[in-house]
């Protein structure tokens, strides 16, 4: 939540290997002690001193260590009161500076160097060192502690390594046997720097110690972070009650230290209905409205005083995949004639043209979506590629496909294959998803007038997932995924040997040319560390998907962001988010 | 008398216990356990460590020996450890009992208080214009669901009318002293009366009837023709008789209002036990959501108890033993 939007075209000096000199350009802003803060410089207004900004979330959190913190209840407040080395930029995706002001990568890509900004002070007064670092990175490999981007860090078994070089710089090595890791930067600002004086007894205890240090029942008076805001109190199931950090080391446009707001307050609710009244009724200053809220929200926006936001695509999506699996040939599974059409491609591209993503959009999601051509959502501006095939409903082209395909339309209006099987099939979703479900019935329709014999049953969604990943007994699922910013994070979908690469998973060998095409598209993009190279190599990989069409997306749905209008420095970003919190201020004028 | 208390204490605890099996295989058979939904979630989350887990909570014991594993704990005053909030149970409950107590409590007195006074209105003006529109009033009380009643009443009082809060139960900030009370009190209002015009409801009906039935019986007649006045002979002779069978009524409904409670609280987002329940259940906490269900059953069976000792109590033609 607290980025900064100076780097442009970061990875092309990191090629080079020199410091980036950064803001060379602006009149220096420091401040005491702080030779080179972070400036804020994409915040569109200079805001006042005071103010409370209240929102409300779902559930309490679980923990206050940000090391062990999964969950994104914990993380919402955990992103606030601590920081990364590096950041991404909220409203460009790019990796931009944190903790860290500068950083080099060695000529072979294997050996990155990191250098705090000076001055940097820890919430009660502590300087933060290099030891921090180092000591957060020790947390992180430390036996027992539960923290998912060990895995993400660790490479064939090998551990990244670091070395602390001096009070402001330190190095982290990636295996020599390796090739380069082309988002190391993404996994190094995945790792919030945590003190190591207030932690290294509870990790000197052991892994098990670490995970209940900082929990729920903390004083708050222990937790000191680096980041806008410290944590004044909790009172579980009510709320989190934050206060600004005054050592944060980031500065408005004019130099002045940031942020704004004297108090952050997080609301417990029970459920979203909740948020939305507690919003309606003036006591929430935000409300992450869903698609089918926008045109009702709209229309109180006056009377309510606040704004609601056309908001750019979330990176998920739905989709419908075809089992294209030989082993789930047999009883609740496939037909094998069922195998021969679901891994023609000319029978995916006819369905392809048959699904009506308009009528999808206008009627699950009340206008608020994109149609969707490619495993990379419209809303991903970094990776998407929108040049790829895209297959317009049209019933005509559809039957015409499955016509040179040979498949006939017989007098009894029913399809029929070359060996004059009738093509039939069970399309599926986990029950429960009303999105899913109203998608399921437009699907069907559309598929029923080209003849075939299609069966809705929805499913509970832990058999469905199941069915998905073990058993593999099953014909046609419509089912969504979320997407993170990087597609290497979906790498067990996308490569052929990955367990939820759904139609097929597990291959020991790419079935396909095309599959084994985007299995070396995804390594090559693992070892670029150049993020427009990985741009290049990831769009062929959406031209190809597009192409042979193994999951068919059908749009991503729109956010809607409302705030009230007392709160300024809105600008919207990557997913729909508001801006920074550091950056948020509270105007007097209204209300 | 200390017999019949024996005897009954001993067939209550014989009912809590099987209550208690009852309850923890209905758990234990929800679909989706902890481990399964982690693994979901996570897609990173290899087989082995699902299996290792699965282990480590002890899910693949047989039914009986998890049973057996959980009663002993619980003997021993240990309810475990709330996977949610990594708290003890008997923390979290403690933070929320009181809150709990202060809901219920404010409106059952506020329904057993209004709702008497109303049934007995109703009753002494049988068929009068006010005893109809009061009728028609706990029909309506009892016909409307809480949590539809509290959303509507959010939206009318909070959204379009904001004269009070959007559910909580406290503003932040607010110094402590009269002023904490003051908003406390501010935050009570909407819950408590969707609680109390549901219990509201039903006392004006037994009251009531219990009233009617009374002021019919033949000593009351008999007080009347005495030439007693007529507020001596509501007091003395007939409202005396007709709250008996109502002291019952009140213990035996107190379960009852504890489980309304579960949804207000949800709709209202107030952090009591029932709140905890319904979140407990969803994030499938089973220590918690079988430690406030056990609470609960324990309350229903107390209950019970109590309205058979206070009716021997007061009504002289029953003795026990």
């Amino acid at each position: 939540m607290r980025r900064m939007a100076i780097a442009v075209g970061v990875a092309a000096i990191l090629l080079v290997g020199g410091i980036v000199p950064l803001g060379a350009q602006q009149p220096k802003l420091t401040l005491p002690g702080i030779p080179n803060p972070g400036v804020a410089s994409y915040a569109p207004e200079i805001g006042k001193y005071g103010g409370t900004y209240v929102i409300s979330q779902i559930s309490d959190p679980r923990t206050f260590n940000p090391i062990v913190a999964q969950d994104t209840a914990s993380t919402a407040v955990t992103g606030a009161l601590f920081e990364a080395l590096v950041d991404q930029d909220y409203l460009t995706g790019e990796i931009v500076p944190g903790l860290a002001e500068s950083w080099t990568v060695s000529q072979d890509g294997r050996t990155w160097t990191f250098t705090l900004r000076e001055g940097i002070k820890w919430s009660d007064g502590q300087p933060l060192t290099t030891e921090d670092v180092a000591f957060s990175a020790q947390a992180i490999f430390t036996d027992g502690v539960d923290n998912s981007a060990v895995d993400l860090l660790t490479f064939q078994d090998q551990p990244l390594r670091w070395r602390v070089l001096d009070k402001r710089r330190i190095q982290f090595i990636t295996p020599r046997a390796i090739c380069p890791v082309g988002i190391f930067l993404r996994l190094i600002g995945a790792i919030d720097v945590v003190p190591k004086h207030k932690l290294a007894d509870a990790l000197a205890k052991g892994g098990a110690e670490f995970n209940r240090t900082w929990g729920i029942n903390v004083n708050p008076k222990e937790l000191v972070g680096t980041g806008p805001f410290i944590l004044q109190s909790y009172v579980p199931g009510q709320r989190l009650t934050l206060l600004r950090n005054p050592n944060y080391w980031s500065v408005d446009k004019r130099g002045q230290r940031l942020p704004y707001l004297t108090r952050y307050i997080l609301l417990i609710v029970p459920n979203l209905e909740q948020s939305r009244l507690k919003f309606l009724a003036g006591e929430t200053d935000f409300y992450s409205a869903r698609p089918r809220e926008f045109a009702e929200l709209k229309a109180q926006e006056r009377q309510g005083s606040f704004a609601v936001y056309d908001g750019p695509e979330t990176f998920g999506s739905e989709f419908l995949v075809l089992n294209q699996n030989p082993a789930g040939v047999g009883s609740g599974g496939l037909t094998p004639a069922q195998l021969s059409w679901f891994q023609d491609v000319r029978f995916r591209r006819a369905l392809n043209h048959a699904i009506d993503r308009n009528t999808i959009v206008q009627q699950v999601y009340a206008g608020r979506a994109t149609p969707s051509w490619s495993p990379i959502s419209v809303g991903n501006k970094l990776y998407v590629n929108t040049n790829v095939p895209q297959y317009p409903y049209n019933l005509d082209r559809a039957q015409q496909l499955l016509a040179e395909a040979g498949y006939r339309k017989g007098a009894d209006g029913l399809l029929r294959d070359a060996q004059g099987n009738v093509v039939e099939f069970t399309l599926q979703t986990n029950a429960g998803n009303t999105d899913r479900e109203a998608i399921g019935n437009i699907l069907r329709q559309d598929f029923v007038k080209l003849g075939m014999r299609v069966t809705f049953a929805p499913e509970a969604f832990p058999s469905l997932v199941s069915k998905l990943t073990g058993s593999y007994r099953w014909q046609a699922i419509i089912i969504g995924l979320t997407g993170g910013i990087e597609p290497s994070s979906g790498r067990n979908v996308y490569l052929s040997s990955g367990d939820l690469h759904m139609w097929r998973p597990n291959q020991e060998k790419p079935v396909n040319e095309w599959e084994a095409e985007v299995d070396r598209l995804f390594e090559q993009a693992a070892c670029e560390t150049d993020q427009a190279k990985r741009k290049t190599l990831y769009a062929r990989w959406q031209q190809i998907y597009s192409e042979q069409a193994p999951m068919m997306w059908f749009s991503n749905p729109k956010t809607q962001p409302a705030v009230r209008n007392t709160i300024g420095n809105i600008k919207l970003g990557l997913q729909g988010v508001t801006g920074t919190l550091e950056t948020r201020y509270y105007k007097t004028v209204y209300k | 008398m200390q017999r019949f208390l024996l005897q009954r204490a001993i067939q209550s605890a014989v009912v809590l216990l099987g209550l208690s099996v009852l309850l923890f295989t209905l758990l234990v058979y929800t679909p989706g356990d902890p481990v399964e939904l982690l693994a979901q979630a996570n897609p990173e989350v290899q087989p082995e460590d699902v299996q290792r887990l699965r282990q480590y909570y002890g899910l693949d014991d047989p039914l009986i020996i998890r049973y057996l594993k959980w009663l002993r704990a619980v003997a021993h005053g240990d309810l475990g450890y709330s996977r949610t909030y990594s708290l003890p149970v008997r923390t979290l409950i403690g933070q929320r009992l009181g809150n709990t107590l202060l809901l219920v409590g404010t409106a059952f007195l506020i329904a057993l208080v209004v709702g008497s006074a109303i049934g007995i209105y109703s009753a002494l003006h049988q068929y009068s214009p006010a005893d109809y529109g009061f009728t028609v009033f706990s029909f309506l009380g009892l016909a409307m669901p809480n949590f539809w009643q509290g959303i509507v009443l959010i939206l009318i009082f909070a959204v379009w009318i904001p004269l009070f809060p959007a559910g909580g139960m406290t503003t932040p900030g607010v110094a402590p002293g009269w002023p904490m009370a003051w908003d406390r009190l501010w935050h009570l209002v909407l819950p408590v009366a969707v609680l109390a015009t549901s219990g509201m409801a039903s006392w004006t009906r037994y009251v009531r009837s219990s009233m009617l039935e009374v002021i019919r019986q033949d000593y009351v007649r008999t007080a009347r023709a005495k030439g007693l006045p007529e507020r001596r002979i509501v007091r003395r002779h007939a409202l005396r008789n007709a709250l008996l069978p109502v002291i019952t009524l009140v213990a035996l409904s107190i379960p009852g209002v504890l489980n309304g409670a579960v949804l207000t609280e949800t709709v209202f987002s107030w952090p009591g036990m029932g709140l905890l329940l319904f979140q407990a259940v969803l994030g499938h906490d089973f220590n918690v959501a079988m430690a406030v269900l056990l609470f609960l059953a324990l309350v229903t069976v107390g209950a019970n108890l109590l309205a058979d000792v206070a009716y021997a109590v007061v009504d002289p033609r029953i003795r026990y033993g």
